[in-house]
């Protein structure tokens, strides 16, 4: 403590070489003392009152007490200036004074100091951006640098108050001489001599008419003026004008004033300032509204988020009555719920402020940098409550909507109805200031469906979730969960019961994001005034549960691999090999001696998955009958089985190895399949290939799934060649056994699913991508291409060997290979050309047709060998997958034609 | 009589397709001959009524510019109807292009 005070002393003896302020760096280079420690004193001293702080970075400390009394040559006053508001400083305290508004605020300190009464000045700039804000801060400076005095003048006029009468205007400004016009019945002082020796600011001098400006250039030109009706000039009036103006820059008007006022400043707007300025200046302003009502106010990110980024036509004015109005209305919750604190939400916030979540997305980086905190609430400050600030909104404000709320409560009115009237009642006061501000709703396809108010609730709760849950939703499964919640509250404003079978599972698989679930459904319940189900909150802890992060707690047990072969011991020896190289008993092995009856291994294999309540599984066989167990299984239990045919050691090693690090099933077929040129998986009828399906899923089935079916339906010309299902997803294994089924009747060429859960290489939407026209014309595209392979197959199937869409599916995957690689598509008719010639290249190989020969191979790959060596492996797999070999100088040919198709 | 002749790279997929437009033509009692050769034979073109390019081979078509010029139509046979070997179809075009 005794170093302060010594510093303090230090400080006072030095004030005549301090007076212009100093930074804790300057200090402790002048006493050398160590930065961080003079820092804390100076702080100290600011809290002692005895030192001011400025706003910018680095901070500028000021002796509270050395004051005015520096650098003037008028000023004598040596009073201390207790207006905290406006700390003693010769710096403008505006926000980005040192950034956006640095040259206006240079511009401005120059006007101000010109000798001898500084220099008249034309603020310019849009609605809103704070020019009269300016002018009194230039006015403040004047004070400050002392070329005012403390208790000069600053009056303030708005022409466009006397836009209906000119006469009346002038005589404000200029005075009256009694009889000049009709009810001037006496001798009145206009308000440039009310000015002398202080500012005069004229708002909107544009409204001034053209007699009126004259006389204003006289004035400023050669200090006289002369009141209306008046035969003498008035001299000696020493007043320094600011007049403001919204005038479009490019206007004859404007140009008369830029000609004839000596220093114009440009005040940029709120969209040419910085974000961290808007950030400052949304802080101020919910300071101030924190004041008005003597309680901290905090604010959820979201909503920040939004104020920060959304279109304000009207500039700062504009934000600063849209912060007032949602903080208005957050009072009124906190009022009305018995809320801990005053927090304003998304929801309070007008439309159009609420729109700015929208451009989140787009500054996401620049955002979360000015916004770090990951919390939710972001603002929260405890000034202390005795400073009192601009009173541009009635201070009883707040209170008026509290005691109105209590009044009409009294009266027996319910909460919804208090609330309505109450509500409207804010609107109203704020009419006034909201009636040049077209608001403007940024449209979202998906508030086309659901509702901007829904669309940010439902954000918000998300965006708690995976603040509380430490995980982050991808912005496809925040729409799937917005879409979902809209279809679930439709649910039960109709009555229609929601109903969750796997509650209790998901209450014990997924203990955490269940309590979150309640929270949100609490939260929402608030909101929308409805009542969620239990079952309902399920649906949504399985929303919240599906991520990658909280999945992988609750990844199934090891996916159980079960082995069948033919022969006494051969499953049961090849399993013995495997779990024992891997280190874990994960093959099962189920012998089937050439004695047994199919019927007894089913049996038994059926009851092994129900005593040990398997649900999910892979099934490697080696032949016949066993293969088709997996499908069974999905008949008789709705079991999810992938089955892998053809079973090796070195095959079985691999499948196990995946399965012990957590794989499943799909995903260990998937990437066997590539690994080991296994033609199929499943066995899929040749019937299968010719009927299409389209799936749609949700969790429950009947919601967004019903949507998107309606959605899609709608949309694809033949409806009557392809079949829209929809499916739930409330378990998934149910839901991959329910695809891997629906495949042996149909070829699956897309899925639409509110949670993308690959299956194979089926192309999966997401609702949002239904929602907009590119993802419906990309859905389009596949189907037409699908119906387009299955015409293909079909007319061609009498004249090759095998089953025609193996060889139109292999060669269309081929094709589609080659794309990938090359980084370019074939050209549309010539791919499908292409791609006939492919399939009756292979038929004819296996036919044992002599392919016709390419002379010129050696020079052709001569100079195309890159992209020879590029697809060689393609080819390769067409032979394995074939049983055929295609010689290089055919590959050369088959190349030839690739490469002379490409777009 | 008339003569139709196909391109394609390698005179496999479009042999089919001839063999469809035969039997259309039988079918429609049309007296046609038609044939189909791999892009590499398709240099010494003499006696033709018309030429009909398969689809991944449509980049042939300047070559044969001399050809067109001499009044006998060259043609990129449809996507659709060749891939689903349309023999009847793509002999309708043939003819309406020969104005049958």
């Amino acid at each position: 403590m005794n170093s302060v005070i010594q510093l303090w002393d230090r400080i006072n003896h030095d004030q005549h070489e301090l007076h212009q302020g100093f930074t804790a760096m300057q200090i402790a280079e002048r006493y050398n003392l160590s930065r961080s420690v003079v820092s804390r004193y100076l702080n100290q001293l600011v809290i002692e009152g005895k030192l001011l702080k400025g706003d910018g970075r680095p901070v500028v400390f000021f002796s509270a007490i050395m004051g005015s009394e520096v650098a003037g040559s008028d000023s004598k006053s040596t009073e201390l200036i207790t207006d905290t508001a406006h700390p003693i400083t010769d710096e403008f305290n505006l926000i980005g004074a040192k950034g956006s508004l640095k040259k206006a605020v240079k511009q401005a300190k120059a006007a101000v100091l010109y000798p001898p009464h500084g220099l008249h000045t034309l603020i310019h700039g849009e609605t809103g951006v704070g020019k009269s804000h300016f002018a009194r801060e230039m006015y403040q400076f004047a004070i400050h640098s002392g070329r005012i005095k403390k208790d000069a003048p600053f009056v303030l006029l708005n022409c466009a108050d006397y836009a209906d009468n000119p006469q009346l205007l002038m005589s404000e400004i200029f005075g009256v001489k009694k009889g000049a016009y009709t009810g001037a019945d006496r001798d009145r002082e206009g308000l440039l001599q009310k000015a002398n020796q202080g500012f005069l600011f004229l708002d909107e001098i544009h409204r001034l008419p053209p007699q009126g400006q004259e006389m204003l250039f006289t004035f400023m030109d050669y200090g006289h003026f002369r009141p209306l009706g008046g035969n003498t000039d008035i001299t000696g009036v020493e007043v320094q004008i600011i007049a403001a103006t919204t005038e479009n820059p490019e206007s004859v008007l404007l140009d008369t004033f830029k000609r004839r006022i000596p220093m114009m400043i440009e005040l940029p707007s709120l969209a040419q300032r910085t974000l961290e300025e808007r950030k400052q200046m949304i802080m101020m302003f919910l300071k101030q509204e924190s004041l008005r009502i003597n309680k901290p106010i905090t604010m959820s990110r979201n909503a920040f988020i939004s104020l920060l980024l959304y279109e304000c036509r009207s500039n700062i004015g504009q934000m600063r009555t849209d912060i007032q109005q949602a903080c208005a209305k957050a009072f009124l919750h906190y009022v009305s719920n018995d809320e801990a604190h005053i927090k304003v939400r998304s929801v309070d916030l007008s439309s159009a402020a609420k729109a700015g979540y929208n451009h989140y997305k787009n500054q996401r980086a620049i955002v979360d940098a000015l916004l770090p905190s990951t919390e939710e609430t972001l603002y929260s400050d405890e000034v202390s409550l005795t400073q009192v600030l601009d009173q541009s909104t009635p201070e009883d404000f707040y209170t008026s909507i509290a005691e109105k709320y209590h009044v009409l409560k009294s009266q027996g009115l319910d909460e919804e109805a208090v609330r309505q009237i109450v509500g409207s009642d804010i609107e109203k006061q704020f009419e006034t200031y909201l009636r040049s501000m077209k608001q403007r709703v940024i449209e979202h396809s998906i508030t086309k469906v659901v509702g901007e108010d829904f669309l940010t609730l439902t954000e918000k709760l998300m965006t708690d979730a995976s603040q509380r849950l430490g995980c982050s939703y991808p912005p496809a499964l925040r729409s799937a969960f917005t879409l979902h919640m809209a279809s679930a509250i439709e649910r039960i404003q109709n009555r229609q019961p929601i109903y969750n079978p796997r509650l209790n599972q998901i209450r014990i698989e997924h203990t955490q994001a269940f309590l979150v679930a309640m929270d949100l459904a609490r939260e929402m319940e608030i909101a929308l005034g409805i009542v969620l189900p239990i079952d309902e909150i399920g649906y949504i802890t399985m929303f919240l549960a599906n991520t990658d992060e909280l999945n992988k707690e609750v990844r199934r047990s090891t996916l159980p691999v079960i082995v069948m072969m033919h022969g006494k011991s051969t499953a049961t020896s090849m399993a013995e090999v495997v779990n024992e190289l891997i280190g874990d008993p994960i093959a099962v092995p189920f012998d089937m001696p050439l004695s047994m009856p199919v019927e007894a291994m089913y049996q038994s294999i059926s009851n092994y998955f129900l005593t040990h309540e398997i649900k999910e599984a892979l099934m490697m066989v080696d032949m016949g009958s066993l293969s088709n167990f997996g499908e069974m299984l999905y008949e008789d239990h709705g079991f999810h089985v992938r089955t892998l045919v053809q079973t090796s050691t070195p095959l079985l090693l691999e499948v196990v190895r995946k399965a012990a690090s957590g794989h499943g099933a799909d995903e260990i077929v998937a990437s066997i399949s590539k690994q080991f040129q296994t033609p199929r998986s499943t066995v899929r009828s040749e019937n299968s290939q010719n009927k299409l399906m389209i799936i749609t899923a949700c969790f429950t089935g009947e919601g967004t799934a019903e949507r998107m079916k309606r959605i899609i339906e709608k949309r694809i010309a033949k409806p009557e060649q392809i079949v829209v299902k929809s499916v739930d997803l409330a378990d998934r294994s149910a839901y991959l056994a329910t695809i891997e089924h629906m495949r042996s009747e149909y070829q699956v060429v897309a899925i639409a699913s509110t949670i993308n859960i690959p299956v194979d290489d089926i192309p999966v939407f997401s609702a949002l991508d239904l929602l907009s026209e590119e993802g419906l014309s990309r859905l389009e595209a596949i189907v037409e291409k699908a119906m387009l392979l299955s015409e293909i197959s079909k007319s061609i199937k009498e004249t090759v060997d095998i089953p025609s869409h193996e060889l139109v599916g292999a060669s269309n995957r081929f094709i589609d290979a080659i794309e990938a690689r090359l980084g370019k598509d074939m050209q549309a008719d010539a791919r499908i050309g292409f791609l006939l010639h492919m399939v009756f290249y292979i038929d004819n190989r296996l036919k044992g047709i002599a392919p016709r020969v390419f002379d010129g191979y050696r020079d052709f790959l001569l100079k195309n060998g890159g992209a020879y060596d590029k697809l060689e492996d393609l080819f390769e797999s067409i032979e394995h997958q074939f049983y055929i070999t295609i010689p290089t100088d055919e590959r050369a040919l088959l190349l030839k034609v690739i490469l002379s198709n490409l777009e | 009589m008339v003569k139709i002749l196909l391109v394609c790279s390698a005179g496999m997929s479009t042999s089919m397709l001839v063999k469809r437009m035969q039997d259309a033509a039988l079918e429609e009692g049309f007296q046609a001959e038609i044939q189909a050769v791999a892009e590499s034979e398709a240099t010494k073109i003499n006696d033709i009524s018309i030429l009909m390019l398969g689809p991944q081979v449509r980049y042939l078509k300047s070559k044969f510019k001399s050809l067109e010029d001499s009044g006998i139509p060259v043609t990129v046979i449809d996507t659709v109807k060749y891939g689903t070997m349309n023999g009847k179809a793509v002999l309708a075009d043939a003819k309406a292009l020969l104005k049958i």
